[in-house]
């Protein structure tokens, strides 16, 4: 028997010693065989135990297990995230978005608050301050406002547990007033309590308690709260220091701050971990350099009750040149336009007519010092009747015992009238502006006052008689041409108002 | 010195704050100011071991059955007070059915009952027999926020049990 021929035979053998051997356990190694070299089967065994494992070695070794898995989870979530953005959006949406809204909230509300505080300020003796402040230093005052506005100090911090509301921590600036700071924390945290239960229970609760001057600011963590006690408005700024400070605590010391029995060593720990937080915003306070203002201060007291009396001083004034104008413009013939201020005194701008008198005239008895005060008046011709007269009355120097009175243009005189005035009223060219026409009918003349006046005019000859009767002058005697002439022109003025009888006069050339 | 808080409970003007105001000031009023919430005070007390302890007791508002706020004003405390008004047996009644809630709610922190205005002897209407039906040997304590009988002594025996 060649060698080829003797291997199956020895093959054969082999399987047959086998199954002497392993008996009914040879199907089993085949099945497990299988299963190995199977990578589908394979896969459905470590399934159906995978979860298990996990939990086992979770419980077993956290740590390690977190550690060998963060890389590919992490890997894993972020392509997920860009593989299907809108799941992880949907799935974030409930939680993130009341977070969110709580922090867009918070930001509106200190800025409205700030903006509150501005416009309070702006109209209040504190503004009157900062402007002082910003004329004496010459510092712009917005950096003055804004410098004022975001100063502020924290006056206490209390770490509260929640749920009991016992006090875990309490700082507070040196020299600020003793107060029981553990029933404090305790009413603090029922107060919060109470509102939480009766308005929010879901809500991450109350945020700002406001008394007075104080605000105090609850910052709220998942086992403690932390409270500060602010004088004045706190920058944002603050919020995420004093936020950043409580993940700190929670992060760093969990359990003291869980833990219901609250000892001395955790008290005066965790108060020393609040003393940063308390000392930088003192120092932030504290950056604003300090300045004796006692003689800033009476002297700007100084300065405003000075500005106020020059202010009260010239509004006094103001007050007296206006109701000057006023007065002026009421008048018949006068024109006020304005009255300003130039070169450190009032002038009154309009027109006069000069009938009227010189505005400037006016001044004593007006309360205003005439050197506070100057005129600038252009003549003009008025039509009001009333000055109308006036200036008639000037013009033709209308004598006391004549009445004067306008109606439409004509100007209507009546009365006993000299014969001087009368004749030179009758040889008058012009008429005087502002009338169309004189009436003189209504005017008287005395016979014996016109013996005089042509006495007075043309002499009387002694050889002429004169003989007066009611309302004619007989002249009778002997003249000369010349004079007769004469007589005869004098006679063309005065005709109109008494009669003269000439017959009996007798003249030679 | 650790922190304790104590809750005081019990019915309407059964002298829980007369009671506190005792215990932490040393006085008191006849003036009847009903409690609204809870009022916070605190006190220090030495045990028996020469440890100081600050019990911060919160005082609430009288109440005859425990409501949610009632039970947010009782997180974390140590122990707790139950007080009825020995001249009034119904207070004695909704004392232990708020005993019966509260225990519910903080599991295992140890109790006294406290059966106050003892001063009133004549008109006393709790009997040895009452106390003894549903509560613990020696649980009811006889106080007196008046004459301040059994005050100090509730508070430190509580103090106590908490340690």
């Amino acid at each position: 028997m060649s060698r080829r021929d003797q291997e199956p035979q020895q093959g054969d053998d082999i399987e047959k010693l086998r199954g002497i051997l392993l008996g009914g356990q040879r199907d089993v190694v085949e099945e497990l065989n299988e299963r190995l070299s199977n990578r589908y089967q394979r896969t459905q065994d470590v399934s159906e135990v995978l979860a298990d494992a996990i939990r086992l070695s979770y419980q077993q070794d956290h740590e390690d297990l977190t550690e060998a898995m963060s890389s590919a989870l992490s890997e894993s979530v972020h392509r997920t995230v860009k593989a299907h953005p809108q799941r992880f959006a949907e799935a974030l949406y409930p939680s993130i978005m009341p977070a969110i809204r709580r922090a867009i909230q918070e930001m509106s509300r200190q800025f409205a608050e700030r903006v509150d505080e501005l416009l309070t300020r702006s109209f209040s003796l504190q503004h009157l301050k900062w402007r002082i402040e910003s004329w004496q230093t010459g510092m712009p005052l917005s950096s003055i406002i804004i410098r004022e506005s975001i100063a502020f100090r924290v006056e206490q911090l209390l770490l509260i547990q929640n749920g009991s509301g016992l006090l875990l921590g309490h700082a507070y600036r040196p020299g600020a007033p003793k107060t029981d700071s553990a029933a404090i924390s305790g009413m603090l945290w029922a107060i919060e309590s109470f509102v939480r239960d009766s308005f929010a229970e879901d809500d991450e609760g109350l945020n700002r308690i406001t008394m007075g001057e104080y605000v105090i600011y609850l910052v709220h963590g998942p086992a403690a709260t932390l409270a500060s006690v602010v004088q004045g408005v706190a920058p944002p700024g603050y919020f995420k220091q004093a936020k950043l400070m409580l993940e700190t605590l929670h992060a760093e010391e969990h359990e003291a701050i869980a833990d219901p029995h609250v000892s001395d060593a955790t008290q005066a720990r965790l108060t020393q971990r609040l003393q940063p937080l308390l000392v930088e915003t003192l120092q932030a306070g504290a950056a604003k350099p300090k300045r004796d203002y006692r003689f800033t201060k009476g002297a700007a007291a100084l300065a405003t009750l000075v500005l106020l009396g020059i202010w009260i001083y010239h509004a006094q004034i103001a007050h007296k040149v206006q109701l000057f104008a006023s007065k002026l413009d009421r008048q018949p013939g006068i024109i006020v336009q304005g009255a300003k201020r130039a070169d450190g005194r009032w002038v009154i701008q309009g027109l006069y007519d000069p009938a009227t008198g010189n505005p400037a005239d006016q001044l004593p008895g007006s309360g205003i010092d005439p050197g506070q005060i100057s005129f600038d008046f252009a003549p003009f011709v008025s039509l009001d009747p009333a000055v109308t007269l006036k200036r008639v009355t000037e013009t033709l120097k209308i004598p006391a015992g004549v009445e004067t009175r306008l109606s439409g243009g004509t100007l209507i005189l009546e009365g006993l009238a000299p014969p001087k005035w009368y004749a030179a009223l009758r040889q008058a060219r012009f008429l005087p502006y502002g009338i169309d026409d004189i009436d003189t009918s209504g005017i008287r003349l005395e016979t014996a006052a016109i013996r005089d006046y042509l006495d007075e005019v043309i002499g009387i000859p002694g050889s002429i008689q004169w003989l007066d009767q009611s309302d004619t002058i007989e002249i009778s005697g002997h003249a000369t041409a010349d004079w007769v002439r004469s007589l005869q022109r004098q006679i063309g003025i005065f005709g109109d108002k008494i009669g003269f009888d000439i017959e009996k006069l007798d003249f030679n050339e | 010195m650790e922190l304790r808080k104590v809750c005081l409970i019990g019915d309407f003007a059964v002298g829980k704050t007369s009671l506190v105001r005792r215990f932490v000031s040393n006085i008191f009023s006849d003036d009847y100011i009903t409690t609204v919430g809870v009022k916070v005070e605190t006190h220090l007390l030495t045990l028996d071991s020469g440890e100081d302890v600050k019990l911060v007791i919160w005082d609430m508002a009288g109440a005859n059955n425990l409501s949610t706020i009632s039970r947010s004003y009782l997180q974390g405390a140590a122990g707790y007070l139950l007080v009825a008004d020995g001249v009034r047996p119904e207070t004695f009644t909704t004392a232990l059915a708020l005993k019966h809630q509260v225990d519910e709610f903080l599991d295992g922190v140890p109790s006294l009952g406290l059966l106050n205005k003892h001063d009133l002897i004549g008109e006393w209407a709790i009997s040895e027999a009452m106390q003894a039906e549903q509560t613990p040997p020696d649980y009811w304590r006889k106080t007196s926020a008046l004459s301040g009988e059994g005050v100090e002594q509730a508070f430190h025996d509580l103090a106590q049990a908490m340690t």
